[in-house]
Parts: C-alpha cells; structure tokens; sequence
C-alpha cells in the first residue's frame, strides 16, 4: 500500500461536531476503516477526552500523538480555534509513539533517554529514520532530554520536535496520546522505513549592539548579564516600554527582540525568548544559558523572517534530493506571528511555494522548536530553538 | 691575575651592565608606547561598541514605534474591513434572526477575540443570546439570571473596555464573562439599551485597542439600528398581511353579497318580466276595447266619453312603452336577452339616428352636429340595441335643450382596448351635481321643470347603459348646470376587442 496522506480542520463550535467533522473529511480522502497514524493539532478548547473518543471512533487511529497550539497552521491559512488532524496510511512508514507525564518529579536526561527506548520498542524496526518530541515540560531543560535521547538513538539520530503552546496563557496545554489528554507530558515519535524527510530551520534574526555576557545563571532564570540585573538589557534597548515586561512578556513587544546566544561550535546565534520578568530583574527564559555565554539583543523584521521561512523550505527540499514531497509539516514559534501579523499567511505561502502549492500542509505554532540548525546535516547540533520556523517536508 | 687584567675584567662588566642598562631604558620606553597605542586603540573599539550599542537603541525604538504602528494600522485595517462587511450584511437583514445570523463569529475572531457575546432583548422581553463563541450553556445560564447584567443592559449608554471601566464594574464584568480584557458596548435603540455585544479575551493574548473600542461601539450601534428597522419592517409587515387579510375577508364578504344581489335582481328582472308579461295582455285588450269604442264601431260616442277614451289610449300606450322597457331591461340583466351581433359601419349608424330624430331637432330650432374622425370605420354591435342607445340619448338632449341650442354626435378615436367612445354632447339646462351619481338609476327623474311637463319614465338611460353594458362598453356622464351635458359611451371595433373585454373587467375599471 502506498503512502496515503489526509488533513480534516473544522471549527465548528460543538467540539465533537468538530471532531466529526475533521474525521468525516479524512475518511472521504482515505476511504479506510482504520488509520495508521493521526497527529491532532488544536486549540486549547477542543483538548478533551470526547473529542478523541470521536475520532477513536470514526477513524480507529492505531497510533495518535497530538498537541495544542496557539494557531493551527493550514494551506489556507493561520488561526487561532478548531482542530486539525493528519492521517497516513503507510507500508512503508511505520511509526512507534510513546509518552511519559508527571515530568514535574523526573530527571529530564533520562526522560529523554527512555521516551527515545520506549518508542524504539513500539517502532520495533532497525530502519529508524527521526525522532519526533512534542512536550509541556521538557523545555527547562532541554539540551539534557537532547542528550538523553541520543544516548538511546544514537548522537548523531536526526531529531525534531515541538513544546505544546496555547492562546498565551501558558495554563491550557496539553498533549495527545492514543485516547488520552495528558499535561506536563512527552510524546515520543520514532518514524521507520522506507521514506525520506528534509528539515529545515531558521529564525532570520540579526544581533543587535555589543556583545555581552551572562554572568549569573539559576536553572532557566538568568539573574544578571554584564553584573547587572538581566532586564537591564531591554531597559537599556526599550526605554519605556520596558515597564510593559513584566506579566505575560510573550505578549509584548519584547517578543520582537529575544536573547541571541552566540553559538561558537555551529556559529550561529540560538534564539531565547524571554517568558517573564522577576521582580528582582531577572529573565526567565524557556531554557538556560551557560554562565559566560556572549548574548545579544535579536532582531529581524517581516521581509526577513519571510526570506528565512524560504530558506527553511529550500533546506527541506534539497535535502529531498529531487524527490517529490507528500507532506509538509511545520513548527513555528508563536511569538514570531508578532512580527509576521496579518502578513502570517505570507509565510505559509512562501513555504508550499517552494516545496509544492499541492502538498497537504499542516503544522502548528510552538512555544519552543526543537531541531538543528539549518539542515538534518548539523544533527549533531539540535537544540531547542524560539523564534524560529521548522519545516519539515516527507517523501 | 695582574691589576691591569683585573680592570680590564672590571671595566668589560661595566661597559656590558652599563650597555644592559642602556638597553633595558630603550626597550622599557618603546614598551610603554606600543601599550599607550594598544591602550588608544582599545578606547577607540569600546567606543565603537559604545557607538554601535546607541545606534541598535535607536534601531529598536524606531522599530517599536514602527511595530506599534503597524500592530495598530493592521488592526484599523481589519477592522474597516470587518465592519464594513458587516455593516452591509446586517444593515439588508429584514428580520431579527436575519440580522444574527448574517454576523459571524469568524469577524470577531479576525479582530482577535476569542470570546463573544451578543445578547438582546426580545420583543417579549426576555434577554436572548444571539451569538456566542467559546461559552458553555451553564455559564450563559448563569449571565442571564444576572440581576446586575440586567440591570448593567438597562443603564448602559456607552461601552466599558478593559482600559477605562470603573473597578467594581470592570471586577463584576470579569467575573460573569472570565475575560479580562475586554470591550462590553450597549445595543442602543432609540428606546434605550436593548442588550449588548461584549468581545473580549481571557488573557492579554490580544490588547484591546481604541480602535477596537470604536469598531465594537460601532458595531453595537449598528446592530441596534437594524434591530430597530427589522422590527419596523415586520410591524410593517405584519400590519400589511392583516390588511390583505381583511381585504381578501372583505371581499369574499362583498363577493357573497354582489351574488346575492345578483340573485336578487336576477329574480327581480324574472318578477318584472313575468308581471309585464302579464300585464301587458290584458293592455292589449284594453287598448283594443278602446279603439273599437273610439272607431264607433259598435256604435256613436259622446265626445266627453271619446275625449275620455283617447286619454285611456294613450295612458295605455305609454304603459305598453314603460313595460317594454321593464322587459328589455329585465331581458338584457338576466342575459335573457340574444344579441344580433355584427360589423356595422359607424356612419351609417349614426347618420342613420340622425335622420330619425332630425324633424323633432329642427322642430324645436335646436341644431344637430355630427363630428367624426376620419379613421372610424365599423363597430361591432347589434344594431338594433345600439341604435336605442343614441335614440335614447338624443332624444333626451332634444328634450332638455331650448331652441337655438346644439347637440353634437360625436366620437373619438379607437382606444387601445379595441374601442371607440361617442358621446352625445347637448347645450341645455345641464344636471345637478348631486343627481349625477343617481342619473343611471331605475325611475329615477331629475327634478327640473322639463320632466315635470313631460312624461317620462325613469328607464331610458338605464336601458342604454344596460345595453352599452351588453357590449362590453360603458357609459358616463358629465355635465354643467347651465352650460349643457356630454353622455360618453363606448362601443367595440372588432369581435377581438368585444371578446378580449368582459363586463365585470369593464366594471372594475
């Protein structure tokens, strides 16, 4: 049997009605009993068990994984309510899933370690091509759920994934797996077989004024840069508008200039949005910076981040050497439709232009992308990434 | 060792330690200027760094502004669109549902809501959600028992946003619609607040802006003043149904009545003819009887006696004439009466009356015009029954116009129902507004000094208008006191027109 692909979307306001909906137009493209496997993306609203009760119904998925999303992204466009499903039917793609929760009480390294063994079990094949991972949790400490997982696949095992988002209010995440909705979870997701999947991602920032250096580190929070208080930076940058930091920074304009860490071994600049501001000043970020680390204050504009989501689809599609892809699927930082407003659909467009305006396309917007920087090539570099648009494109 | 030796030892050292020294001085001193222009040049690139830094300052402020701009411009921009959309949309509803749902959620979720609510009141009072997006019924349950959203609808005259509503109100407004950021804009009619639209977010994933207040504003706005003309429209509505309602009632009633005047006059005419019939008979004899005594067939008559006789004559004469008109009229009503149909050249026609009447005209000095137009070539008619029409008409104008008057024949050119109208115009004494409307009914006489020297009937010109009626014509009238009279009939040109018209479209007209 070939690779079949289908996308249903609804946003109907009855959830299982939308469910239903998405489900019914699958089956209408699939004209199968059952399905191989599904990835649900939706907003926050439509996270509930009835809702994969209805999709266990109709389309008996043998294997699901899932999350919700801030924005769906479609071949028609971004939005911010309903619920998206991906289906393959595969011979030749054969998927193993996995998920672990409570991540609260659990050493991140070995949970990275374990999500990787367990989905190599469900995959039960030597041919393993990518290790996908969509969590709530994991991004404290990502670089060691990184390493934990390449422990088990490999150092050099391609590796992508996503951290769930939701309509910024970070208290509406959750994942999918099988029939359950799961928080402060890791799905794993280990794709076997016969297939090829190019990757690319960018972010399309440039550094901004002199470098400077972090010079004290808690965990995830960064306490002082150049010795003084963290958010003396954007004070410095912002003037004014930095009153507006604290609370939900995501959602002000300090989303448009996150922190660059200057990444000497892959020479680029990874990108830290900045999630909060203590009242002492310090800057909580997704994930930590090394004490010592060069920062700079990040920029780019529409144009750019445009011409970095093209150049995220030319990475994926030269790595695809040619072959025709059935299937676009793209992370993109939420914080980066800021800069992209109603210009989003922009770069979705851009995206399918460049790898096929006939390809189903789905994706969704994160809080944290996971993957190497630039192409499957710099494997050896993945980290997890803001601001930045993964694409990945299967054939 | 000599002393010389030993001096000369002594003075080599020296001239090494001293040229070690001299050395040491030289190189010390090239040192601190290679650090001096190191220290320069340092200097110099923290200042570019300064430089560079103030320089990305202004960067990021330009940027912020022009984000902030363009954050805001975007907004605008949707917004118009949105609203102008809308705007056109609900303003062509003529129903209340109409109006709600041509308005989508998708508007509001463009703007960046992801919660909306729209509740009005109904014409029965009772609050009604007309769109709602993200809440569950058990929360609407609990918004509309609110007594302070009532009272909150009831008061409202302008909107509350999450940046200026007082705080009781605003804590009270983020409790009932779990929204913090929010704009809530009265419905307003001009009876006052009829409900409310509110649109909001629970966290600050969308700021509400001034722009977004004045869309909502006007949004509401306009949802009120569509409400207002929908509810018009159906009052309007509603009344016009019950209208045609009585109407169509009213004339079923009228129909039922016409029929059962119909029956009437139908067993009229048949009571009028079977009378006359009667009557006429033993008329006959009369009028025979008298004859006979006149002719002094059965013997000699006193005159006082034949005197007596003649009178009976023509009192029965003028009997027989008024029961042959109650039969001709009771003949023609019923339907009872055949028509000899036929083309007939208008010339003829009238020329034809005007040679029967034209004696008495002249006798009176009165003179007799016939005008007509060129193109008047035949009318379909039974001729004998149309001649009585103009027999009728001219004899009355002769009657009521003193000498040197006129009467003028005439006729206008076809209509285009197939038609042409004559009309027999006199300059007598004219008839009285009042006794125009009454003109065409049975027996009746205009009170004039004429009729009450002449004998008459009160049926000639309800003849003629029942036999203009038999041609699918009809008759009018229109006259001056003093200036004269004009009768109008109109007869049909061709079997079309006659057939193509009935009496009842005839009547209606």
């Amino acid at each position: 049997m070939p690779t079949s692909v289908a996308i249903g979307f609804s946003q109907q306001l009855d959830v299982q009605k939308a469910a239903l909906q998405a489900c019914l137009q699958i089956k209408n493209q699939l004209f199968r009993l059952d399905t191989d496997f599904m990835m649900v993306f939706s907003s926050p609203e439509y996270a509930t068990k009835e809702v994969l009760e209805v999709i266990g119904k109709t389309l008996r998925p043998k294997r699901l994984v899932g999350s919700t999303t801030g924005r769906i992204l479609l071949a028609q466009g971004a939005t911010n309510r309903g619920i998206a499903l991906l289906a393959i039917n595969s011979d030749e793609i054969l998927f193993g899933i996995s998920a672990i929760d409570g991540l609260d009480n659990l050493d991140i390294h070995n949970l990275g370690f374990d999500l990787a063994r367990l989905s190599s079990y469900d995959l039960n094949l030597t041919h393993r091509e990518i290790f996908f991972a969509l969590s709530q949790g994991i991004e404290k400490s990502c670089s060691s759920f990184i390493r934990g997982a390449k422990e088990s696949l490999g150092s050099a095992f391609p590796m992508v994934g996503a951290i769930s988002s939701d309509d910024l209010a970070y208290k509406n995440l959750a994942q999918f797996y099988q029939d359950q909705i799961l928080h402060q979870s890791a799905i794993g997701m280990l794709m076997g077989g016969s297939f090829h999947l190019g990757i690319g991602l960018t972010h399309g920032f440039k550094p901004l004024g002199k470098p400077r250096t972090v010079t004290k580190v808690e965990d995830y929070i960064i306490r002082t840069i150049d010795h003084k208080p963290a958010v003396d930076l954007y004070k410095h940058f912002m003037g004014d508008d930095a009153k507006n930091l604290k609370g939900n920074v995501m959602n002000t304009h300090a989303a448009l200039y996150p922190l660059g860490v200057y990444i000497e071994e892959s020479r680029h600049y990874l990108l830290r949005n900045i999630i909060d501001i203590l009242e002492d000043g310090s800057i909580v970020c997704p994930e930590g910076i090394p004490e010592g680390s060069e920062v700079h204050l990040m920029i780019s504009n529409n144009e750019a981040c445009i011409l970095s989501a093209i150049e995220a689809a030319r990475l994926a599609k030269a790595s695809l050497a040619e072959r025709p892809p059935k299937l676009i699927l793209v992370f993109e930082s939420l914080a980066r439709h800021k800069i992209l407003g109603n210009t989003a659909y922009n770069e979705i467009q851009v995206i399918r232009d460049t790898l096929g305006a006939s390809v189903p396309f789905i994706g969704m917007c994160t809080y944290g992308e996971i993957g190497p920087f630039g192409n499957i090539k710099s494997v050896k570099h993945t980290y997890l990434h803001n601001e930045s648009v993964l694409v990945m494109a299967l054939a | 060792m000599d002393s010389n030796t030993l001096l000369l030892i002594l003075g080599s050292i020296l001239f090494v330690v001293i040229c070690a020294l001299v050395y040491f001085i030289y190189s010390v001193a090239t040192k601190e200027d290679s650090l001096k222009a190191l220290t320069e040049e340092n200097k110099k690139i923290v200042r570019s760094f300064n430089d560079l830094d103030e320089q990305a300052r202004l960067i990021v402020r330009t940027d912020l502004e022009l984000t902030k701009a363009r954050e805001e411009m975007d907004k605008r921009l949707n917004s118009l669109n949105a609203l102008q959309r809308t705007s056109r949309q609900i303003s062509q509803a003529l129903s209340e549902a109409e109006i709600f749902q041509r308005l989508s959620t998708g508007l509001f979720e463009d703007l960046g809501f992801s919660r909306v609510l729209i509740v009005t009141r109904a014409e029965d009072h009772q609050l009604k959600i007309r769109l709602n997006l993200s809440y569950k019924q058990q929360r609407l349950d609990i918004l509309l028992k609110d007594i302070d959203l009532d009272d909150l609808i009831k008061s409202q005259t302008h909107f509350y946003s999450s940046n200026n509503t007082p705080t009781k109100i605003r804590e009270k407004i983020i409790q009932l619609f779990e929204a913090e950021y929010y704009v809530l804009a009265p419905v307003l009619t001009q009876n006052g607040s009829l409900g409310f639209v509110f649109v909001g977010n629970r966290y600050n994933a969308s700021m509400v802006t001034q722009g977004d207040e004045e869309l909502i504003s006007i949004l509401a706005g306009q949802i009120g003043q569509s409400i207002e003309n929908a509810r018009l429209f159906e009052r309007v509505f509603r009344s016009s149904q019950e209208l045609e309602l009585k109407v169509s009632e009213r004339t079923k009633q009228l129909a039922a009545a016409l029929e059962q005047v119909n029956q009437i006059s139908k067993k009229k005419s048949e009571f009028i003819s079977a009378v006359s019939h009667e009557l006429r008979t033993p008329l006959t004899s009369i009028k025979g009887y008298a004859a006979i005594l006149i002719a002094g067939k059965i013997g000699e008559l006193p005159v006082a006696v034949k005197e007596r006789l003649a009178k009976i004559n023509t009192h029965s004469d003028n009997l027989v004439g008024l029961i042959n008109n109650l039969l001709d009229i009771a003949r023609i009503e019923s339907g009872r009466q055949e028509m000899k149909f036929g083309l007939y050249k208008v010339k003829t026609v009238v020329e034809n009356v005007a040679d029967l009447l034209t004696p008495q005209v002249t006798a009176k000095g009165v003179k007799l015009q016939i005008n007509l137009p060129e193109n008047i070539d035949e009318v379909y008619i039974d001729m004998s029954q149309a001649e009585r029409v103009f027999i009728n008409l001219l004899s009355n104008a002769t009657k009521f116009t003193p000498a040197q008057g006129t009467i003028t024949i005439a006729a206008a050119p076809i209509l285009e129902n197939g038609f042409i109208t004559f009309s027999v115009a006199d300059t007598g004494i004219g008839i009285p507004e009042d006794d125009l409307k009454k003109l065409f009914s049975e027996f009746f006489r205009v009170d004039n000094e004429i009729n009450q020297n002449v004998k008459g009937t009160g049926l000639g010109l309800v003849l003629a208008k029942n036999i203009t009626q038999a041609h699918h014509g009809k008759m009018w009238v229109e006259s001056k006191v003093g200036v004269g009279t004009t009768f109008f009939f109109t007869l049909p040109v061709s079997a079309e027109a006659f057939g193509s018209t009935t009496i009842e479209k005839i009547n209606a007209s």
